[in-house]
């Protein structure tokens, strides 16, 4: 019984730290690289 | 569930995000792809030609181990339809300072438009190796500050 409860309120905090991460990371490098060229034009 | 539905509604958001990132660098600061042009014939000599007011068709010869033309004198402000065709192997044209990238492909052409806006010596580099004289493989684009026209 109590780990089915347990189950329910699983919320994958860590999945989610790496998923927002990863975007964020994704996101500086690709703004980076992106306004290089946009600086160069 | 909700929480993969979550991950892919966000992921779409930031992609989408990026592309309309792209578009505006594209619509607003000029910024394009190269193109390759394989429809018509390859020319054999490097030329710079002067085709209206402060605008210049340059087309490169990249062969082992030169770019013809070698220096060329654009005044500031120039806008440069650049082309480049390769002679013998698959050679590469780089110009730092600028966003122009092109591949030298035997029997294309490739394609692409620069603006020089600052003054100073633009230096044109092979960046595909090609053999043993690569790393000399150069050519200049002298951007001047004044008399427009005075090319090689």
């Amino acid at each position: 019984m109590s780990a089915n409860r347990d189950k329910e309120g699983f919320v994958p905090r860590g999945a989610w730290t790496f998923f927002v991460l990863l975007l964020v990371v994704g996101l500086v490098i690709w703004l980076a690289v992106y306004f290089v060229m946009v600086n160069r034009t | 569930m909700r929480g993969e539905r979550a991950v892919l509604g966000l992921s779409l958001v930031f992609v989408v995000f990026l592309f309309v990132l792209l578009l505006f660098a594209r619509s607003a600061y000029g910024v394009d792809l190269p193109g390759c042009l394989t429809d018509v014939e390859p020319y054999t000599k490097g030329a710079i030609e002067q085709i209206a007011a402060n605008r210049y068709q340059l087309r490169y010869v990249a062969k082992m181990w030169t770019f013809d033309p070698p220096e060329v004198r654009v005044p500031a402000g120039a806008e440069v339809d650049l082309y480049l065709v390769t002679q013998d192997v698959v050679h590469g044209l780089q110009i730092p300072g600028t966003n122009v990238n092109l591949m030298a492909v035997p029997g294309a052409i490739a394609y692409t438009k620069v603006k020089f806006t600052r003054p100073g010596t633009y230096y044109v580099r092979c960046h595909e190796f090609c053999g043993a004289g690569h790393q000399f493989m150069e050519a200049r684009i002298i951007v001047e500050e004044t008399s427009p026209g005075a090319n090689q």
